[in-house]
């Protein structure tokens, strides 16, 4: 379903945060290459399992402002699979479809 | 005709469900992101690091155990004409858009078993009765008994006779303590509606698995599910080994498959104009 290479997009604007199961969403708005303002779904765990990760309800909220690393689609160019999210203070949001899946303390 | 339902039910749960976004957003600005880790190994890795835990104790699995989401599964055997025809129906998530798919798991329906045993395997945990082991999984709170007071499985799932038994998501099951740390579980009647595997292989109702749980030491678990399915695959084989961690805090997170959510994240993630107004 997704190429498992991720594409990186800048200065991503979040619009909603979905904290949900089985599949967290994030949607964000970035710009292509000729400027226009793209609307993006990158997919998660579930809340369950990126909490494992660090990841809560507030981790992020429409306005931020990120860097998105994603894996596309192959059936849509818009959507994907996240691999990570660079928040502005540097911090990293990973999804739990990579090798680590957290923290056991939080089982 | 089940596409076509689905359809419908996702265009008017998205009406609905938009709304309440809104609402559950200024609800998360109210409060800042709390502190986020890094890490850099797998939950079998981590769960490793507790060591051994000293001798298992005898005839007993009881407690909460930590896997992979997803279990390592063997080449299959070729399947037969049977087979290949029903797997020629199963679209999964792999080569198919999530929308044109028509993986069971996409709608929440139960995962079933033995596919259970194979993806969402990330938390399993076992109770002991008197009459039988009650198996839980992390995944959806569900459950499957395990019959150990010497009943024989049925023979006859699904066939037409008066008292032949229903065919079941989660099978039928009995098992025995083969000695004092292997327990084996034979299960049989699974529904047909489920799958083996995320690749969709199928199964017959006449499916039968045999579970082999060796309990290594306190703190670990190894299970070698063989399936002989003589209508869907031309030789028996053992579909994985998994293996799987004592967790030291015994509890789960809750992962449940919530419909109304899930029909929402097929909606927004198929379908780029849904985004736009769920972003607004």
């Amino acid at each position: 379903m997704y190429v498992r290479k991720a594409i990186v997009l800048k200065d991503a604007t979040v619009t909603n945060f979905m904290w949900q199961n089985p599949h967290t969403l994030v949607l964000f708005d970035a710009k292509d290459d000729k400027g226009n303002v793209v609307h993006w779904a990158g997919e998660a765990g579930s809340a369950g399992s990126i909490r494992l990760l660090g990841w809560n309800k507030y981790s992020l909220k429409p306005g931020d402002v990120v860097t998105v690393y994603i894996w596309p689609s192959k059936f849509d160019s818009t959507a994907g699979r996240l691999e990570k999210i660079v928040r502005e203070d540097g911090r990293t949001l990973r999804d739990s479809d990579r090798e680590d899946d957290g923290d056991i303390n939080k089982y | 005709m089940r596409n076509n339902l689905r359809s419908s039910i996702i265009t008017l749960s998205g009406i609905l469900l938009f709304g309440s976004f809104a609402a559950a957003q200024s609800k998360q600005q109210t409060e800042p992101p709390p502190p986020l880790r890094e890490g850099s190994a797998s939950i079998l890795d981590k769960l490793a690091a507790e060591g051994t835990g000293g001798a298992a104790p005898k005839r007993d699995l009881t407690g909460f155990w930590g896997s992979s989401v997803g279990q390592k599964i063997n080449p299959l055997p070729p399947m037969t004409p049977w087979g290949e025809q029903v797997f020629r129906t199963h679209k999964n998530n792999s080569e198919y858009a999530v929308a044109d798919s028509n993986d069971p798991d996409n709608t929440c329906d139960p995962l079933g078993f033995p596919r259970a045993m194979v993806f969402m395997t990330r938390g399993i945990a076992f109770s002991t009765m008197p009459d039988r082991v009650i198996q839980m999984w992390q995944y959806d709170k569900t459950w499957r008994e395990v019959f150990t007071d010497g009943r024989p499985l049925p023979t006859n799932v699904g066939g037409s006779e008066k008292d032949a038994p229903d065919p079941r998501y989660w099978g039928y099951s009995v098992g025995r303590w083969v000695d004092d740390y292997a327990f084996v579980v034979e299960t049989t009647g699974s529904d047909e509606n489920t799958w083996l595997d995320n690749a969709g292989h199928p199964h017959s109702v006449g499916i039968h698995v045999t579970e082999t749980y060796k309990r290594l030491d306190h703190n670990d678990l190894e299970v070698t599910v063989r399936i002989d399915d003589p209508k869907a695959y031309t030789r028996p084989f053992d579909i994985t080994t998994a293996h799987f961690k004592w967790i030291p805090k015994q509890d789960f997170e809750e992962q449940i498959c919530i419909g109304s959510q899930e029909l929402d994240y097929l909606k927004l993630i198929a379908d780029p104009g849904a985004r736009k107004e769920a972003g607004k």
